[in-house]
């Protein structure tokens, strides 16, 4: 997972791409909510991926954050061109930027894939989590465990 | 029917082929099964039936034990004993008076095999079925090897994954213990060792890596250390003298992480047995001494003596291929291809030398005088199966190392005798000046009958019995909480 300030600079990016598309209603924007979050700390990181290629490579085409504390703890990803995504996100409780693991490597913060896809032993493959997104709006709802 | 007698019956039948004990095993009644037979319901509170004797008057306390108790559903059942769900047990003795119930622990694993109607989860001897979703150690956690008490709660206690809590008084499941946040789902063995001031260490492995827990007695944490070791080693149990950790590295070796995770292992004797001794405050400070190659599951307490020479024994095979190789040929009554496990005695000189000495006396489940755990002793408990034409326990050993000398009590062929513990008794300060207290399934009563000992002298039998109105599966490991 990339760092806080990795964020940042992504947030930054996305909302210059959001200001300079004149076709909108050519692209979707996707609403990520977090329903039922057994804690209402630190922000959650959002990765948002376009192909198998880049999820098991962990290369996101979009990052986003949403605040745990917020109700409902939602965020929003504009301008994505209509096609096949996938998102994996994680809450980050101890603010350190990091999907916390144990020393093991099991993850002990929050964390989740869109479709609400389920691990076993290990994270589920992107078409297991794959949605559509199509022009205009789109909602995913994701329960972080 | 013992193994003289049969094969004195194949010579008068005139039959060319010998009858081999495994070939025994098979044609006997194979009613030894009821020690291997799943529980549909849980055990509400229920008197027993005093058989005969009487308990003392000093002795009053509550026997926990641990063991798998469901292993066989419609869609699928586990493909060995080591992954039935975990049961715990509760005999509760006071004012001469004993009863009984038994909770299944509320495990991820039973409630999705229970919605599965199938065995689905992965496990020792079990690869998973259609729709297995496992997102950590925890979701294959089948709670049921043994048993802590600790801050007044009682952990069920499974090898690969995390305690889970239950209440001690209703054995009700309160959830899964995470010691430290980000520990959360490191593993925690069956077999913490506890020193005489209730201080709690165990190890929670992960190839050729371990954590070291220690723990207060009432079950927080102290410490969590991360060690490298020098092999993978399959770990079931480890041991400690007052000053040390002592884990036996034996040469089944983890190569790859695969379930059913005994797949994982290879037996390699050319690499012997290796002890790595750690000093209990600078865990840096490791020894290591070579042994030949053996199988175990489990160790009694260590302990150091003057001369810095430390010792204990263990319970060995030559090698994995009885229980854990077939513990799912004997869930289906079949025969095990193996002699039980015998009695070692282990020394690890100052000079850094290891010495191996098997005896020919079997041995499992092997306990001693929780008093004296780590500190030179002379006592050690064990059960014992003399007669090789039926698997599981027949007799009950108290070995005295001072006097090398054996007494042993044999239940006979209708038993099956489970783990025996000591019970100190209150206000004594003698080794094993106490009582054995263990249960048995009864095969011709079939029912689960419990057992009390003079702990000095074990082969007068039982002081004092009592009968459950049921036979439950075997238990592997339990504790005695003194009231």
């Amino acid at each position: 997972m990339t760092s806080i300030r990795a964020f940042g600079l992504a947030l930054i990016a996305t909302a210059a791409i959001a200001s300079t598309a004149h076709a909108q209603d050519a692209f979707g924007d996707l609403t990520l909510t977090f329903p039922a979050l057994a804690s209402n700390q630190g922000k959650i990181m959002i990765a948002v991926y376009d192909s198998a290629q880049g999820w098991s490579s962990g290369k996101p085409t979009r990052v986003a954050i949403a605040s745990a504390s917020d109700n409902p703890a939602a965020a929003k990803v504009v301008s994505l061109p209509p096609g096949t995504y996938a998102v994996r996100a994680f809450q980050d409780v101890d603010g350190d930027g990091k999907m916390g693991t144990n020393p093991f490597g099991l993850p002990v913060e929050p964390y989740g894939f869109s479709r609400d896809a389920a691990p076993n032993m290990g994270p589920p493959t992107f078409d297991a989590a794959a949605f559509t997104v199509k022009a205009g709006a789109n909602t995913q709802a994701i329960h972080l465990k | 029917m013992n193994r003289r007698d049969i094969l004195r019956g194949a010579a008068l039948l005139g039959g060319a082929s010998l009858l081999t004990p495994e070939t025994v095993w098979a044609a006997a009644a194979a009613d030894w099964t009821l020690g291997l037979a799943d529980v549909e319901a849980d055990i509400a509170p229920t008197a027993l039936t005093r058989l005969h004797g009487r308990a003392p008057t000093a002795l009053t306390g509550t026997l926990f034990r641990n063991g798998p108790a469901k292993f066989r559903r419609p869609g699928g059942s586990v493909g060995h004993w080591f992954d039935g769900d975990g049961m715990v047990r509760k005999f509760q003795i006071a004012d001469g008076q004993t009863r009984m119930s038994a909770r299944f622990v509320d495990t991820v694993k039973r409630r999705h095999d229970t919605a599965a109607n199938a065995v689905i989860t992965p496990g020792f001897g079990t690869a998973a079925g259609p729709g297995a979703a496992i997102t950590g150690p925890d979701d294959a956690n089948a709670a049921n090897t043994s048993v802590l008490m600790a801050g007044g709660e009682l952990w069920a206690l499974w090898e690969g994954g995390s305690p889970t809590a239950l209440d001690p008084a209703t054995l009700e499941t309160r959830g899964v213990k995470t010691l430290r946040p980000d520990l959360k789902g490191m593993p925690f063995l069956a077999h913490p060792r506890v020193q005489p001031d209730g201080t709690i260490w165990n190890i929670g492995l992960g190839g050729k890596q371990a954590v070291v827990w220690k723990l207060a007695p009432d079950g927080s944490l102290l410490k969590a250390e991360m060690i490298k070791l020098p092999r993978g080693s399959y770990m079931h149990d480890f041991t400690a003298t007052a000053r040390h950790l002592v884990l036996v590295l034996q040469p089944w070796v983890q190569d790859r992480f695969v379930m059913p995770f005994s797949t994982s292992m290879q037996w390699k004797p050319e690499l012997g047995t290796q002890v790595l001794v750690l000093d209990k405050d600078d865990l840096s400070k490791q020894r290591i001494f070579e042994l030949p190659p053996f199988f175990f599951f489990h160790l009694g307490d260590a302990w150091e003596e003057t001369d810095g020479t430390i010792r204990f024994d263990a319970c060995v095979d030559d090698d994995p291929s009885g229980t854990a190789a077939n513990g799912g040929a004997i869930l289906r009554g079949e025969r095990l291809r193996a002699a039980p496990p015998r009695r070692a005695l282990i020394t690890l000189g100052a000079d850094g030398k290891g010495a191996f000495a098997k005896e020919a006396i079997s041995a499992e489940f092997p306990r001693s005088d929780p008093r004296f755990a780590g500190q030179v002793r002379r006592y050690s408990v064990h059960v014992t199966n003399e007669r090789p034409d039926r698997p599981l326990f027949q007799g009950v050993a108290v070995r005295d190392w001072k006097r090398d000398t054996d007494q042993v009590f044999d239940f006979g062929p209708r038993h099956l005798v489970e783990e025996t513990v000591f019970v100190p008794r209150p206000g004594s300060s003698a080794e094993l000046d106490g009582w054995l207290v263990g249960t048995t399934v009864n095969l011709d009563a079939k029912a689960t009958e419990l057992h009390l000992f003079d702990a000095r002298h074990v082969q007068q039998g039982p002081i004092a019995a009592w009968r459950a109105p049921v036979a439950l599966p075997v238990t592997f490991h339990g504790v005695f909480v003194q009231a």
